[in-house]
């Protein structure tokens, strides 16, 4: 195939989700049939352009293809194993989130305004990931915001919508502004904004970095810090379900995601600048620590989810910091699948706790038991990184996510082995707590060799890995102080519990900077 | 502020909130059942009036009603004249086109933060309801969050109080010294009511309104704790909860006085209560309307008995199938005695007398298989053989397993070992489900067990919780409430139902309410256990009830989502009669068909499509919002024998119950069924009624924003009050109202005077038929409406004219 045909096909979904956007205007009513089944085959379609893709880079390897070309200015879209990757990933959840709108907005008096919106906004996602020049990056990067926000407000009269949309708005265009600086700094240094021009030019980059280097990596992070809900900047993602469902899920498993895809993209810029690496582990340390704590004390399943989400964010981007790139992009594709899935089953909740009615499993309480849980834990682990000769003296980043795994096989083990439950319960949970560690080190090796030519080899300055290890430190902490019998104080315990379940009140003072109480006046 | 008279008020406002039934068992509710001594238009009127509630449709929908002439000139004027009313019709019109339904907030009682909302720039109203709401959720949940809160100990008010001294959320949003107030406070919940309102300066004669006000204003958690404190009523225990949330209330009000500074906020306060009780209430037209409605409904309802032909002598009855008196039954009902003329149906509330606690295998607490009215007398349990305890064991393991996977995907830090290694399997889950090839999650009744056990369990539950003289008293209690005591077929079908949905978070308000909200299908099994009991049915000869050895009793299922009916029975009961059975099957499985084709049409299924494919497929698509239409369109209860009502298309919308007069010496039977089967109908008709006209407090809202919380309800979005009731989706189809909102039409075939002294005998069904929330008729012996109730015991004689329309001459009984 000739690279036009190819960089045509590549295209293609994307341009039929922006023709049914566009068509959305026509058919923006009750029952949209046409839309809708047009909808659905380009969701259809986009999967089998990713399978296409995915031959095609396998046959003829990475392709830069110019697709727009004026005066002297040419657009690129760049065809490597993150995009096709990616782009394979948000394919398949578009075409489910299409799907389940169409029976889920059944009857809605604007279901065909709804289609059209999902549309659009998977075509902007879309652009981001096939961009191969850092304006179309960029162009996609605000078309994303834009059209989330016509999704958000698609109850355009609830106030809490209105209150969410206006929050995000403010994050985006922080968001958008960094890029713009990340962009032109780019421009200016190597008057190209080629990312193959880019890539190039970074693996030779040697001796310290030029300012405008800096402040485009600097941008970078920031822009993705903004636009992947980290703290404290997260308020809006907590109440964006004001919205149905399916643009949750989009939400969750297909945009959040741009932040550290950003990051992973231009790894080759961010590795060459430790500081924003500590930034980077900082606010995705803290963020994926805040996100999954805050979240267990919620009492509403999206409210949960959403936390979760922020967290997972923030974790995917301590990774990168870490300078783990390939565990970042498999953690960030994990979240979009399992996350897609959890809020299009949001409703069955209650069957789960219908179901939830056996005898529980009691905790014992037996330090020798949970110290030979913990100890199995570290034994497996490293059993199991050397029957997949993983590195881990040379590789101190992999080795302290390994200390990440290890904490979580020691929660299951913990729980299973020091309860009062039969024999085949703990043997169970023992299994399943292998199948974990087998299904990471085989997806962290195939992911690994997969996008190892479109990432930078890391070696971690001295600071950041500093700011890693204080991170897995405190998350050591936390996993023991959950898993260890420790009675605490009835008024600590009540304070802490609070101020977490209100999310140390980062919300509410957000919410009374913009006026949210007094937005709620105008509208009612 | 006299303790005694604020200790009544508080009684009594509490008693007026009807309870809300957690989604495990999401039973309905007459959100009025407290309101039921006032007529339906005075209850209406006063609701509004203090607290904006609607009682009707837009005028809009009438009026469209009336164009079409479905509504008709006379049914109006009829309507005019009961309210005594003698406008001119078109006068009339042009009044109600007029009309808007929104009360203006200004008109309600007022709440001070009302009040404050009006003086500042702030919506405090809003910022404490959601404070309000997201407590609640907190202090309640002990099944979804994973961190539980640490106040679940204490009781509502101290918890609240500890809480709430505690949380910077109020200060940080503007009410600055809010944690201070709180700590101020009286630690016991009534002193801290009685402090609130004298600082309020709320006078003894606008209690009610105030409370009243207040509890609507949370109507969803107070309908919740109104249920806590129902339950613990019914075990005995202390039932205080509302009258401490309503302490908590005002005290959030008092908050607002004296945590903040607002302007002339007292003033105001005290100006706006003053206009309230000047405000007088006029009779609304679109109450008016709304009677209209029920009068074109009424007229067409007895005109189909009316002209109902003769039902043909029978065939020989082969088989006799009860179902649940549910709306749903009377579909398959009719389209199974089309299939086969030698196939009877009869009608009994769902869970054929017995009042069942259930223990699945394996579970710890047992479940009430029974109206939410009745406690459950008797344990039933599945566990019988030693292959039973082994597989509860298994299931408990099963189970446990995936809660720790659960925990492990969902706790701090451990859900990063969770997402990278095993966030990808979800995708085959994604395809999975979405294509409807499997549901996210086994169906609760399934989950952790084996198929081969749930193959080979056996058709009875184990009985031993029931003694031998109890069987007998259910036998025969069963059995006369059937009017079923002689005539025996050989195959006697006992069907429950329960609804087959996925991703429904109201899944369990489709399942069989007479059931508590469950499936109906352990009630069948007890039943057919209980009647195919060689000794019992020997000991029930002595009272006359000769049951042939060849009589089978046979419990099923019936799917409402699909139609299908499974039956339940170990092989060796049917040795040698496989042939018959197989034909059983054939019918029913026809029947299902019609029934299918039938209800295609609602759902909106295009008839050129394979409809059967079509409807199956809802119940496993995680999509679906409008699976089924559960009870929508309820709108009769006809108490007669099925021959009344055979040979009429009531469409799916008419509770069935079998019984025949003659057969009950002393109207015992009529009694029981009057009592409690027609009040449960009368339930869920004002349920599916109140959702419709005022979705705003007794309907769930928009099924897409739907946010399950503390597994006992929905939020509306993020973080909006409980919501309580049917969601829209339920009773409306995107493009009108599936459901009409009628009270409900009860037609009963007995002596009046029977009637009579059944209602003489009881004040609270007597109030339902006096008030207008039910209308009552009486059947003839020739199945034709022949009397409608009017008042205090007294009967207006119907004349079905020629005309279309019924005249009325007076009767006194």
């Amino acid at each position: 195939m000739t690279p036009e045909t190819i960089g045509l096909i590549a295209l293609s979904p994307l341009l039929a989700f922006l023709f049914i956007a566009l068509l959305s205007a026509y058919q923006s009513g009750s029952r949209p049939l046409l839309l809708n089944r047009l909808a659905l085959s380009a969701g259809a379609g986009s999967i089998l352009v990713s399978g296409i893709l995915i031959t095609q880079l396998i046959l003829q390897g990475v392709q830069t293809i110019q697709v727009l070309h004026i005066a002297d200015y040419a657009w690129f879209i760049r065809l490597d194993q993150l995009s096709i990757t990616m782009l394979s990933m948000v394919s398949v959840i578009g075409f489910f989130v299409i799907k389940y709108s169409l029976k889920y907005m059944d009857g809605d008096e604007r279901q065909g305004a709804f289609t059209g919106r999902l549309a659009a906004t998977i075509a902007s996602v879309q652009l981001v990931i096939i961009a191969g020049s850092l304006s179309m990056l960029l162009l996609g990067w605000f078309i994303t915001s834009v059209a989330l926000n016509r999704l958000l407000l698609f109850y355009p009269n609830r106030s809490g919508a209105i209150i969410a949309a206006r929050k995000k708005f403010l994050m985006a265009r922080f968001s958008e502004l960094f890029l713009v600086i990340a962009v032109v700094a780019v421009y200016q240094e190597f008057k190209s904004d080629s990312l193959e021009v880019l890539f190039a030019q970074l693996q030779m980059q040697s001796g310290p970095l030029s300012f405008r280097l800096q402040l485009a990596s600097w941008s970078i992070v920031l822009a993705a810090v903004f636009k992947s809900a980290q703290f404290p900047l997260h308020g809006w993602l907590i109440e964006v379900m004001e919205t149905p469902t399916p643009v949750s899920a989009l939400l969750h498993a297909g945009l959040l995601n741009a932040g550290p895809y950003l990051v992973i993209r231009l790894s080759y810029l961010i590795q060459l600048n430790p500081d924003v690496q500590t930034l980077l582990i900082a606010v995705g340390g803290f963020t994926a620590l805040y996100g999954s704590v805050v979240y267990m004390s919620q009492n509403s399943i999206k409210t949960f989810l959403s936390y979760s989400s922020a967290g997972h964010m923030g974790f995917s981007l301590f990774m990168c910091g870490l300078g783990l790139y390939p565990a970042g992009l498999l953690h960030l594709m994990a979240h979009s699948i399992y996350k897609a899935h959890a809020f299009l089953s949001s409703g069955s909740i209650i069957e789960q706790q219908r179901a939830n009615k056996v005898r529980p499993s009691l905790r014992q309480g037996n330090t020798g038991i949970i110290i030979l849980a913990l100890l199995s834990s570290i034994s497996l682990f490293f059993g199991f990184a050397y029957l997949f000769q993983t590195d881990l003296k040379g590789d101190t980043a992999m080795l302290l996510l390994g200390i990440v795994i290890i904490l979580g096989i020691s929660y299951i083990l913990v729980n299973a082995w020091d309860s009062d439950s039969s024999k085949t319960f703990k043997a169970r949970a023992f299994a399943f707590a292998l199948t974990v560690l087998l299904a990471f080190f085989s997806l962290e090796a195939v992911l690994h060799h997969l996008i190892e030519a479109q990432i930078p080899e890391v070696s971690l300055a001295t600071t950041p890995l500093i700011a890693a290890f204080a991170v897995v430190l405190v998350y050591t902490l936390v996993i023991l102080g959950q898993l260890m019998p420790i009675e605490w104080s009835a008024g600590l315990k009540q304070a802490v519990y609070v101020h977490f379940k209100n999310g140390l009140y980062v919300n509410t003072v957000f919410d009374r900077l913009i006026g949210t109480w007094k937005l709620g006046q105008k509208k009612n | 502020m006299n303790k005694e008279l604020l200790k009544t008020e508080l009684q009594r406002a509490c008693a007026k909130v009807a309870p809300y039934f957690p989604l495990d068992h999401f039973v309905a509710v007459n959100p009025y059942q407290a309101y039921a001594d006032k007529p339906f238009h005075e209850a209406a009127a006063e609701l509004k009036k203090q607290s904006g509630l609607n009682f009707t449709l837009e005028a809009d929908y009438y009026l469209k009603k009336y164009r079409e002439q479905y509504i008709q000139a006379s049914d109006l004027r009829e309507a005019l004249v009961r309210h005594g009313m003698h406008t001119d019709l078109d006068q009339f019109l042009l009044t109600a086109e007029s009309q808007k339904t929104k009360t203006k907030s200004t008109d309600r009682f007022p709440t001070l933060a009302s009040v404050a909302d009006s003086l500042s720039e702030k919506t405090w109203a809003k910022m404490i309801k959601k404070r309000i709401s997201h407590w609640a959720a907190s202090y309640f949940d002990t099944k979804q969050a994973i961190w539980k809160s640490p106040f679940q100990n204490l009781g509502l008010y101290e918890a609240w109080k500890a809480e709430f001294a505690l949380d910077r959320s109020l200060e940080l949003s503007g009410l600055k010294n809010s944690r201070a107030f709180v700590r101020s406070l009286p630690s016991d919940a009534f002193t801290a009511l009685n402090e609130g309102l004298e600082k309020l300066g709320i006078q003894e004669t606008e209690l009610a309104s105030y409370f009243g006000r207040l509890l609507y204003q949370h109507s969803g958690w107070s309908a919740y704790i109104a249920q806590t404190d129902w339950d613990n009523r019914l075990a005995g225990k202390e039932d205080t909860q509302l009258p401490e949330f309503l302490a908590i209330l005002v005290s959030c009000e008092r908050a607002l006085l004296e945590a903040v500074e607002i302007p002339n906020l007292m003033q105001q306060w005290e100006k706006s209560r003053t206009h309230f009780a000047q405000k007088s209430t006029q009779v609304d037209p679109l109450l008016i309307l709304q009677e209209a409605f029920e009068l074109a409904y009424q007229r067409q309802l007895k005109q189909q008995f009316a002209h109902a032909k003769a039902p043909s002598e029978a065939a020989q009855i082969k088989v006799q199938a009860a179902f649940c008196i549910d709306v749903r039954s009377e579909v398959i009902r009719r389209n199974l005695e089309k299939v086969d003329k030698s196939i009877a149906t009869l009608g009994y509330a769902g869970f054929f007398g017995m009042p069942v606690s259930y223990t699945p295998l394996g579970f710890e607490s047992a479940q009430d298989q029974c109206p939410v009215l009745l406690k459950p007398t008797y344990q039933v349990t599945e566990a019988c053989s030693i292959e039973d305890h082994v597989e509860a064991e298994n299931r408990t393991w099963r189970i446990q397993l995936k809660k720790l996977k659960y925990y492990f995907k969902s706790s701090a830090i451990s859900c990063f070992s969770f997402v990278s290694p095993l966030g990808l399997s979800f995708l085959p889950k994604l395809v999975a489900n979405s294509f409807a090839w499997s549901r996210p999650l086994k169906n609760p009744n399934e989950a952790g067990l084996s198929k081969a056990w749930l193959d080979q369990r056996k058709a009875t539950p184990n009985l031993e919780g029931i003694s031998f003289e109890q069987k007998l008293s259910l036998a025969k209690n069963t059995l006369k409430g059937l009017s079923l005591t002689k005539g025996f077929a050989n195959w006697i079908l006992i069907v429950g139902h329960g609804a087959n949905t996925t991703n429904n978070p109201h899944a369990t308000g489709l399942d069989c309410g007479a059931c508590g909200g469950h499936a109906g299908e352990v009630n069948a099994r007890v039943a057919a256990g209980i009647l195919n009991d060689k000794s019992i049915r020997q000991a029930l000869t002595s009272d006359g009830i000769f049951i042939p050895a060849e009589t089978l009793f046979i419990a099923g299922l019936h799917d409402t989502t699909t139609d299908e009916i499974s039956l339940i029975y170990d092989s060796e009961w049917i040795a040698g009669r496989e042939r018959e059975m197989l034909e059983l099957k054939l019918k029913l499985n026809e029947a299902g068909e019609l029934a299918r084709k039938e209800r295609s049409l609602s759902l909106g299924i295009n008839p050129l499509e394979s409809i059967d494919k079509l409807i199956k497929r809802r119940s496993k698509d995680w999509s679906e919002i409008r699976p089924e239409w559960g009870l929508t369109g309820c709108s009769a209860f006809v108490i007669a024998d099925r021959k009344r009502t055979s040979a009429i298309d009531l469409g799916g919308r008419s509770f069935l119950h079998s019984y025949t007069w003659q057969d009950d010496a002393e109207f015992k039977v009529l009694e029981g069924i009057m009592t409690a089967p027609m009040v449960v109908t009368s339930w869920i008709n004002l349920q599916y009624f109140a959702s419709t006209v005022d979705q705003k407090h007794f309907g769930a809202g928009n099924k897409t924003l739907h946010n399950i919380t503390a597994g006992i309800g929905v939020l509306e979005g993020h973080s909006s009050d409980l919501r309580i009731g049917l969601p829209v989706q339920s009773i409306h189809n995107g493009t009108e109202f599936q459901h009409e909102p009628l009270k409900l039409n009860v037609l009963i075939e007995a002596p009046l005077e029977a009637i009579n002294r059944i209602l003489e005998k009881h004040q609270s069904i007597r109030n339902l038929v006096d008030n207008g929330w039910i209308h009552l008729f009486q059947l003839d012996e020739n199945g034709k409406v022949a009397h409608q109730y009017h008042k205090n015991l007294s009967w207006h004689k119907e004349v079905i004219a020629s005309t279309s329309h019924t005249q009325i001459e007076e009767l006194v009984a």
